[in-house]
């Protein structure tokens, strides 16, 4: 059980009150670093889960309330394991339903100050353990934590007796708390991104400084990752943050100086483009069980060959994307745009730069009509190149609503990004049918097509594309269907409302 | 789940320390052991340093599994754990005789411990009545301590002769327990017992004051005197049950 410390207790007569009815005894008192492992997106922890890393690679599983559910050794490869990996099988079966395919690494590493303490009765009898636990969280790029803990583990029997005697010990001055570790992290932590708040800057070029700093630190986060490959999504949230950082320079051209912008879009230029084709086939692989779904069955093997050759393509790329990040020209780059991020001051605004409200207003405003015009020119014989032009808009306005959200009133920039969720997905799906369609083309068309694989595979992917159209054409009848609700007038009005769009 | 039972109709034969010391060699392999003392004297529990319940709960023991649950103590031993016993198991047999279901009351409820626990040890009293009749349908082997003395023999002759009367077909075996090679008794009994039946076990338990002291340390033998002969002894006798099993 876990408990936090209120500000009026006392660990020194709290100890004294539990040696009245315990004997204790002193059986640790060290600083350790507790070592957290979890996926990317925090499965286990989101499942109750806490996975720690101890000496010798064992790692430990415990449940919120700090029971030890599983202790067993773990074969890490490049500092991660897959649940498949695991020996354990009741261990890799509980791992497994929460992440097939998510990897899980160090997510998170706290210095710890531990003091337990043993709780033997009157007969001399081990009744649980009590732990004092200092823990700090440093790291680079996140706000600093500190805090002290009382965790009590009374053994099978004991539980009554120990906890009254903590409760009646501590003079209630102990709240019992969920696992805080994970919390904590789940909390601020999570998903590689540093947090940004502007609800307390009022001028536009302050904003922006610090939005392309904090998109500029998550672009670093993930680069590590992305070099040791252990997940898909360290590539896909550096994308993000690059590409995060090209909109909100393209909507603020015209109040920075020229020169600094080309400066920056080098960076971001480069960071896009090097990274683009890796992503492509992260994409594809991911939904290697997806296309084998849409195969009748007896084709369902016969794809095979063309993903062989798109791992094999993937690897490759994977390998010159870490030579390009880890090349001189990319350190170049990407110095100068942290140079000119940390020197961006008033002189690089137009002086009749507006305020920031004025800014998120108008640049939505703008957007939101995009969408809207991009969207009523949409029907069913469009072309897909019309979809992806309506899908870049909407992107172009989620990300400045998302940006800029902490400016914006509570709950303002959520509420429409949920009621626009539909629209993106079905978007996102169309989008990807037609560039996978095209891929699949091009793949087969570099693969040897004297062998019998490739001639089954040509057939599973001929069958494949027919089924992704058939997709298509029902992804853009429902989106046409759902675009029409969302321009009604009442959505519309709901909208511009919760933004103050007018 | 395995149910061992450590039985004999005759008391101060050995049967608490060996329920405790192999209990206690089982959990240390990682497998997790309830031993459940049914005797009212409540030496397993002593040994453990748990102290005996003072309520009457046998009844409710032996209908849920949730009052068994609610009542197992952890030891100071990761991985075992003791029901304790109490007082009111002196009537035990009369409880087990209210229930219809007899002979399999036992059994009933110590089956629904399977995905609580590996091993089920029952230190037994010296009992021939209903409880034993449970313990015997109950148990998957029963392990019998024989001291090598005539009463003792004499002991297992009448179990024996119990066991083909009512047709009980439980696997037991036995092994000599407080064995004393000085003396000429013991040898002349070991020799002519193993010879008549095929059930000893190999090891033998020597007399030791390495045993009374666990009354002393209250510690399994194995804890703090893995060294002396008593307490190789039961390792090798747990080595021969785990074949068995």
């Amino acid at each position: 059980m876990l408990f936090k410390r209120t500000e009026r207790f006392n660990k020194k007569e709290f100890i004294g009150n539990l040696s009245g009815r315990f004997r204790l005894k002193i059986i640790e008192k060290r600083e350790k670093a507790r070592i957290f492992f979890d996926t990317f997106d925090w499965r286990a922890a989101q499942n109750g889960l806490v996975l720690q890393l101890g000496d010798n690679n064992y790692l430990s599983v415990f449940d919120n309330k700090f029971n030890v559910l599983s202790k067993v050794k773990i074969n890490l490869i490049n500092g991660k394991f897959l649940a498949k990996d695991v020996r354990d099988q009741s261990l890799r079966s509980k791992l497994f339903s929460i992440s097939p395919d998510r990897a899980f690494y160090l997510r998170a590493k706290v210095k710890s100050k531990v003091e337990s303490y043993e709780l033997r009765d009157k007969y001399d009898k081990l009744t649980g353990i009590i732990t004092f636990e200092n823990i700090v969280f440093k790291e680079k790029a996140f706000s600093e934590f500190e805090d002290e803990f009382v965790v009590s583990l009374p053994l099978k029997g004991y539980e009554k007796l120990v906890n009254d005697e903590i409760k009646r010990a501590s003079k209630r001055e102990l709240r019992k708390v969920e696992n805080p570790f994970i919390k904590i992290f789940l909390e601020n932590y999570a998903l590689n991104k540093p947090s940004l708040d502007l609800s307390r800057v009022k001028s536009l070029d302050e904003a922006i400084k610090r939005i392309l700093s904090y998109l500029y630190q998550s672009a670093g986060l993930n680069e590590w990752g992305i070099k040791a490959d252990i997940d898909i999504e360290f590539l896909h949230y550096y994308r993000v943050s690059i590409r995060k950082s090209k909109t909100l320079l393209k909507n603020a051209r015209k109040y920075l100086d020229g020169e600094k912008t080309a400066k920056l879009n080098k960076f971001l230029s480069f960071a896009g483009s090097a990274t683009s084709a890796l992503r492509d086939y992260d994409v594809y692989l991911a939904r290697e069980n997806e296309y084998k779904e849409m195969l009748p069955v007896k084709y369902k093997n016969h794809i095979d060959p063309v993903f062989k050759k798109i791992k094999t393509l993937r690897e490759k790329e994977r390998k010159l994307l870490v030579k390009k990040l880890s090349s001189n020209l990319y350190n170049e780059i990407r110095t100068d745009y942290e140079e000119t991020i940390s020197n961006l001051d008033l002189e690089l605004f137009d002086k009749t730069a507006p305020d920031i409200e004025i800014f998120i207003e108008k640049t939505l405003q703008k957007k939101f009509n995009s969408i809207v015009k991009y969207g009523r020119a949409l029907n069913s014989s469009s072309p897909p190149e019309a979809y992806h032009a309506l899908r870049i808009k909407y992107k172009e306005f989620r990300y400045i609503l998302e940006l800029f959200s902490s400016s914006m009133p509570a709950g303002a920039a959520d509420e429409t990004l949920a009621s626009l969720k539909a629209i993106q997905d079905q978007l996102g799906a169309f989008q990807d049918l037609s560039v996978q369609r095209e891929e699949l083309e091009s793949f087969l068309k570099r693969m040897n097509m004297n062998t019998p694989s490739a001639k089954n595979a040509i057939l599973a992917v001929g069958c494949l594309i027919g089924e992704m159209d058939r997709n298509q054409r029902n992804i853009a009848e429902e989106f046409l269907k759902n675009f029409v609700k969302f321009m009604s007038e009442k959505n519309k009005k709901r909208i511009m409302e919760t933004l103050k769009i007018r | 789940m395995k149910i061992i039972s450590i039985y004999n109709v005759k008391g101060g034969v050995g049967k608490t320390t060996a329920a405790v010391n192999l209990s206690y060699l089982c959990a240390k392999e990682g497998n997790k052991v309830l031993l459940i003392d049914f005797d009212a004297q409540a030496s397993a529990g002593f040994y453990f340093k748990i102290k005996p319940e003072l309520e009457s709960k046998t009844k409710k023991i032996l209908k849920k599994r949730s009052a068994i649950i609610k009542n197992i103590k952890a030891t100071d031993y990761k991985n075992l754990e003791l029901l304790p016993a109490d007082i009111s198991l002196r009537n035990i047999d009369i409880k087990l005789n209210s229930f219809k279901t007899q002979g399999k009351t036992l059994l009933n409820v110590l089956k629904k411990l399977d995905e609580y626990c590996d091993f089920i040890f029952i230190d037994s009293p010296p009992n021939l009545g209903v409880l034993a009749d449970n313990l015997f349908t109950a148990s998957d082997i029963a392990i019998l301590p024989v001291v090598p003395s005539p009463l003792s023999i004499n002991g297992i002759e009448v179990l024996e002769k119990y066991f083909k009367r009512k047709d009980i077909e439980l696997k037991t075996y036995y092994f000599f327990s407080m064995v004393e090679k000085s003396k000429t008794l013991h040898r002349a009994i070991i020799s002519a017992e193993k010879k008549r039946s095929g059930k000893y076990l190999k090891s033998e338990i020597p007399y030791s004051s390495s045993i009374e002291k666990m009354g002393v340390y209250k510690a399994p033998i194995l804890e703090f005197a893995p060294k002396t002969e008593a307490a190789k002894a039961y390792s090798c006798l747990w080595k021969e049950i785990k074949k068995i099993l």
